[in-house]
């Protein structure tokens, strides 16, 4: 047993040592590994009963889609410390572009992957405009500017009829060609979104973690921490935050194309702010600031969020519970909708993770010890312990969680 | 964070109130003459336009509604730019609490009054009472529950990073959202209008309804009252203190804790008076009502210069008079976005809003 | 009553194993041949609930009066197979494709009922076309999900797989000009939407005939459902003079809140017209556009895209009231007669035997879809022509009976010879 965990040890830092050192191998090894389950664990009970391969994938494929925009929303909020409320309005930018692009209503039919990026970079330019005047701004009026801006788009969609055909949106949308070995995309075959989908996140996570482990990821870690010590120290805050701001808005635009391409409709109304707040939670839950633990969080939280809540759906009316009347308020316990509780649980899972746990679910070691440097402080010295414990203008994140009530 | 205090703006309040009186007078006529004008251009409204006789009770009727839409986003924009400036946080829980309070104005009226949705109720002293119970009822609980939301999920977080509060309360503000949803459903629920709508002053050809200056008396009331306490009492003085600046205010033995909770109660009071009256402008409730209103109310709180109690009330009207300018002239489609494009130029040009930032000098 | 007892057995047993749809179910003996499933896909949240559960009821109602078996096939709708497309209180389009791509994959289910909304329909019959899944709409009533171009779109090249039993918005928007201009002889309307798909789009087909008709239209206002005051645009309303005000939408974007807003603006007597999206239970239902204008209701009128009077409504609203408790409204004879359909092509099908429930999906569509082939159903005999849309272009009338405190049927419209 003790030789187990020795060697068990041995192997984690070993790992841990390969991982640090190649990193992009370590992701691409990952993804392999979780491209592999997904495709074998449609197939294992219990999960073959709750549905067939083919929505599993289908499943797996939107649930990507969250991961990137959490992965891209994780930059401007888990790193930069920018809270970004209209996220939606990127995605949409995205959609939109690609609509344009490969429907009957523009006449285009552009190939698929390069309008990814074109995409992409559209929304970073959206990304952008929006930024540069906003983000020499306090923080917590980017977030009421970019609620509006994520207000904004879809109003705009919805008004302009000429040229988006309005609230009907566009459809018949053309899917992206046929991959070589893989053959056509269709709905019936979401095996093959899943397949390029998990490319997608495995390349966005490699450039990710690139940046993040370079002077820019470094800058904006500094600038979340302390901006005006980052700015002492020469940091260029503005482009900074505007560089992951944009960064924010690229993936965004990227998971817009890529759902464009898969749902072949886009209307204002898919992109509403439940969308920018589903993200935020997942970013939240699976851990700011951690790649790996928000892109888990994403996966997890959208298979609840699809799968679960509409399971449990059919336990609640199976078990036939009575009614409860209580007035106005009336309260059918047999008929509990799940997905009517969906987002209370992701508004109740977000405020308990920035209450007790804001490392997320997933913590990396670097940034739980980061964030519980100030208790274990507090702990040590009584002095720091007390109503103001925390030294105003701290931008230590919840460094006042315990020792400050 | 802090601010000279204006030499003026110190003055005898009962000059500066008849002085805000003047320019409210001034402002609503030059809206008035705007949107009489408006009314008439066939370029801007197409085959609506109105000859000069019939725009003229059109532009009267519209500002009285401006005033009543814009008196109930005031009401909201003050909790949210007295907790802004007491705490510099965005309380996005703020116009959740609005839902509420015209969820419980609901109930209030409906469960203990008996009364129908659809019946107003025309025997004058027994209206009085329902108001006021209603106003009595509803105000204290809002109150509560805002203190409640800062007890629990604001409070852990002070002195620390701005970031953590203010993603958790967009947090609660869904939370609230979503309860409501649970609890009454996603459909409008009526509210009963017992405030007869019949009730009309004649002004020549405009009809100005009771109620809409019912809106906009209770609103200015509170609103008057709001300033005498803060810049009256103890407890006020206590506020502002702590708005300028926390740290000393504490060391002049200001409990930090009662004040900011005062903030809070004074502020989801508001809110809830907010949320009586529009159930009896607008006969209905639902439960996604406070997203929008809440968006509006903080465009304003920001607008007017946030943390400034007079801007604030400010702001709301100005956007209720954007939005009804809109309205009127028959781009309801876009009245959102102008009202957000506003908000864009006001951030981007003047950041501390029309009356600037106050703060520390918040009254 | 044997064979209803049977069917919620059959229903219970599907529920213990919620997610084998495939299991055969205690069938009645006459079939031998397994069990298929009728999966439905409508919105069950919120005020869509109030309309969706009507048609949910008519479809069961139908099954289990048909012997719940066809073709030698016993028909089975499972909990499970009821997918609900609402997020958030109403409907989602991409909540509708995820549930699609589940009744789409499970071979068991050879037809599937829904979806509600329009907009949930464009970004569902791309999934349903490429798996050739039979599917009919009780309610879906945009023109561009069977018409012109962008319905082939929708199908990409596939053969037609989706059929509707309701008409469409560019008749139900005429039906209610018509009656307006007409029957109640106001010749200026004012028109507000609710800026969404259906709404919009039945607005605009009001006002491009009762254009053609002659009619003023004083205004034409975009409303969307989070518009705060209504009273102000009412007031604008107002001062143009109309002679009746025609909204388009659903009680859920407003529909009400416009109704109590022109009371106090000053138009309380004049007739408020609008279409299905109004017309969603008595005043008694939670949520309801009559529950929320009360008495304010008085002038209201609505329009269902569908037949209100039929030889065998009095039946089938005993035989409702019966199973259910409640009485049938809304859409809940559309559903009825969607099941009808879908029974009527299995036992064709079936017909056929084929080989397979793949082969068997395929020949429910073929026979569904048949454009020679006459259904009997509630709402009496229908064809559908090569896009899907029925033969039948029923548009009925209702208005505001107010000591029963419900919609009352006043006409209907047949614009089939039009």
């Amino acid at each position: 047993m003790k030789q187990l965990r020795a060697r068990w040890t041995a192997f984690r830092s070993r790992s841990h040592t390969f991982a640090e050192h190649h990193r992009s191998a370590t992701i691409v090894i990952t993804m392999l590994i979780a491209a592999i389950l997904l495709i074998f664990l449609p197939r294992i009970p219990p999960l073959n009963a709750i549905q067939g391969a083919n929505p599993w994938y289908d499943a797996f494929a939107n649930a990507g889609v969250f991961v990137l925009l959490a992965m891209g929303l994780n930059v401007v909020v888990g790193l930069a410390g920018l809270l970004d409320l209209g996220y939606a309005a990127f995605f949409a930018i995205g959609a939109y572009t690609y609509a344009y692009s490969n429907s009957p209503f523009s006449g285009l039919d552009l190939p698929f992957f390069p309008m990814l990026l074109v995409g992409a970079a559209v929304a970073a330019v959206f990304g952008i405009a929006l930024g540069a005047p906003t983000l020499r701004l306090r923080g917590d009026y980017l977030a009421i500017m970019t609620l509006g801006f994520g207000e904004i788009v879809p109003i705009v969609f919805v008004n302009s009829d000429p040229y988006t055909r309005g609230t009907n949106g566009i459809g018949g949308i053309y899917r992206p060609e046929a991959l070589p070995f893989f053959g056509e995309f269709s709905p019936l075959t979401s095996f093959n979104y899943m397949v390029v989908m998990i490319f997608i996140v495995t390349v966005a996570m490699m450039l990710l973690y690139r940046l993040h482990d370079s002077r820019i990821g470094r800058a904006w870690m500094a600038i979340r921490e302390d901006e005006l010590a980052a700015a002492a120290n020469g940091i260029n805050t503005v482009l900074t935050k505007l560089l992951a701001f944009a960064l924010g808005a690229t993936t965004s635009g990227l998971a817009g194309v890529f759902n464009a391409s898969k749902l072949t409709i886009v209307s204002p109304d898919q992109f509403s702010f439940s969308v920018s707040f589903t993200v935020l939670a997942m970013v939240i839950v699976g851990g700011m600031g951690n790649i790996w633990g928000v892109a888990a969080g994403a996966f997890i939280v959208y298979l609840i969020q699809v799968v679960l809540l509409k399971q449990l759906n059919t336990i609640a009316e199976t078990i036939n519970l009575p009614a409860l009347d209580l007035g106005p308020i009336h309260f059918d316990l047999a008929k509990i909708n799940f997905t009517d509780y969906q987002y209370l649980l992701f508004g109740i899972a977000l405020v308990l993770m920035m209450l007790k746990r804001p490392e997320g679910l997933f913590p990396s070691q670097a940034r739980r010890a980061e964030l519980h440097a100030a208790e274990d402080l507090g702990a040590n010295d009584p002095a720091l312990v007390g109503a103001l414990g925390e030294a105003p203008g701290s931008d230590e994140l919840t460094g006042g969680s315990e020792g400050g009530s | 964070m802090t601010t000279v205090a204006v030499a003026g703006r110190r003055s005898n309040p009962a000059s500066r109130f008849l002085r805000i009186a003047f320019f409210a007078v001034v402002a609503i006529v030059i809206y008035q003459l705007v949107l009489f004008i408006a009314l008439q251009q066939t370029w801007l409204v197409g085959t609506s336009a109105l000859p000069a006789d019939q725009a003229f009770p059109v532009a009267v009727q519209q500002t009285i509604n401006a005033l009543s839409i814009g008196a109930i986003y005031a009401l909201i924009a003050l909790g949210y730019t007295m907790v802004y400036g007491i705490i510099e946080l965005i309380n996005f829980a703020h116009g959740d609490v609005f839902m509420v309070g015209a969820f419980l104005s609901m109930f209030v009226t409906l469960g203990i009054f008996g009364q129908t949705v659809g019946v107003s109720v025309t025997d004058i002293p027994f209206l009085i009472l329902l108001l006021a119970s209603a106003l009595i009822i509803v105000m204290p609980l809002t109150g509560l529950l805002n203190v409640t939301i800062e007890r629990i999920f604001y409070r852990p977080f002070r002195g620390g990073s701005r970031l953590a509060p203010l993603i958790t309360a967009v947090g609660v503000s869904f939370i609230l959202q979503n309860l409501a949803l649970v609890f009454v459903g996603s459909g409008d629920r009526g509210a009963p209008q017992v405030f007869p709508l019949e009730w009309q002053i004649k002004f020549g050809e405009a009809k100005i309804s009771v109620l809409s200056i019912f809106i906009f008396a209770l609103a200015v009331s509170l609103m008057v009252a709001l300033n005498l306490f803060v810049n009256k009492t103890r407890l006020g003085r206590a506020m502002r203190a702590t708005a300028q600046d926390q740290q000393a205010a504490s060391l002049m033995g200001v409990d930090l804790n009662q004040t900011i909770a005062l903030t809070f109660l004074l502020g989801g009071a508001l809110a809830g008076a907010a949320g009586v009256v529009w159930g009896l402008r607008f006969g209905y409730v639902r439960q996604d009502l406070g997203f929008n209103a809440g968006l509006k109310s903080f465009t304003s709180a920001v607008l007017g210069g946030i943390g400034n109690i007079n801007g604030a009330a400010l702001g709301g009207f100005f956007i209720g008079f954007t939005e009804n300018l809109a309205s009127a002239l028959g781009f309801s489609r876009w009245s959102e976005f102008l009202v957000f494009l506003i908000l864009t130029f006001v951030l981007i040009f003047r950041p501390t809003g029309i009356l600037g930032q106050q703060l520390g000098d918040r009254a | 009553m044997k064979l209803k007892n049977l069917g919620v057995l059959a229903a219970v047993a599907a529920m213990a194993f919620s997610a084998c749809n495939n299991t055969p179910a205690a069938s009645g003996g006459t079939s031998n041949k397994g069990t298929v499933t009728f999966a439905i896909e409508l919105p069950q949240q919120g005020s869509e609930k109030a309309a969706s559960d009507p048609i949910i009821n008519g479809i069961k109602l139908a099954v289990t009066q048909a012997g719940g078996a066809a073709g030698g096939y016993t028909i089975q709708i499972p909990q499970s197979a009821i997918y609900d497309d609402a997020l958030n209180g109403a409907h989602d389009a991409q909540t509708g494709a995820n549930n699609m791509s589940k009744v789409v994959a499970d071979a068991a289910t050879i037809a599937v009922i829904g979806p509600l909304n329009s907009s949930v329909a464009q970004a569902e019959i791309p999934i349903t076309s490429a798996a050739g899944l039979a599917q009919c709409s009780p309610a879906n009533t945009n023109p561009d999900l069977t018409k012109g171009a962008p319905a082939a779109q929708l199908r990409g090249g596939k053969p037609n797989n989706y059929i509707r039993v309701v008409t469409t918005d560019d008749v139900q928007g005429p039906a209610a000009s018509q009656y307006i201009y007409t029957t109640l002889g106001k010749h200026s309307v004012y028109i507000i939407d609710d800026t969404e798909t259906f709404g919009k789009g039945v607005a605009d087909a009001f006002e491009k005939d009762f254009v053609a008709r002659g009619g003023t239209v004083t205004k034409h206002d975009g409303a969307p459902k989070t518009t705060q005051d209504y009273v102000t645009l009412m007031t604008a309303a107002a001062s143009g003079h109309p002679d009746a005000i025609y909204f388009g939408g659903v009680t859920a974007t407003g529909g009400a809140r416009i109704l109590l807003a022109a009371a106090q603006a000053g138009l309380g007597d004049v007739p408020f017209v609008g279409p299905d999206g109004i017309n969603d239970g008595s005043a008694v239902t939670k949520d309801s556009f009559l529950n929320l204008a009360g008495d304010k209701a008085a002038h209201s009128f609505s329009t269902l895209a569908g037949i209100g009077t039929f030889d065998g409504k009095a039946k089938f609203d005993a035989d409702y009231l019966a199973a259910y408790g409640t009485a049938a409204t809304g859409y809940a004879a559309q559903g009825y007669a969607c099941a009808q359909v879908f029974i009527d092509a299995l036992g064709r099908a079936g017909a056929t035997n084929p080989a397979d429930m793949t082969a068997l999906r395929e020949a429910v569509r073929v026979a569904a879809t048949d454009t020679t082939h006459t259904y009997n159903t509630i709402q009496g005999a229908i064809t559908f022509n090569a896009d899907g849309d029925t033969s039948q272009k029923i548009v009925s009338i209702y208005s505001f009976d107010p000591t029963a405190k419900d919609w009352k049927f006043e006409t209907q419209v047949d614009y089939a010879a039009k």
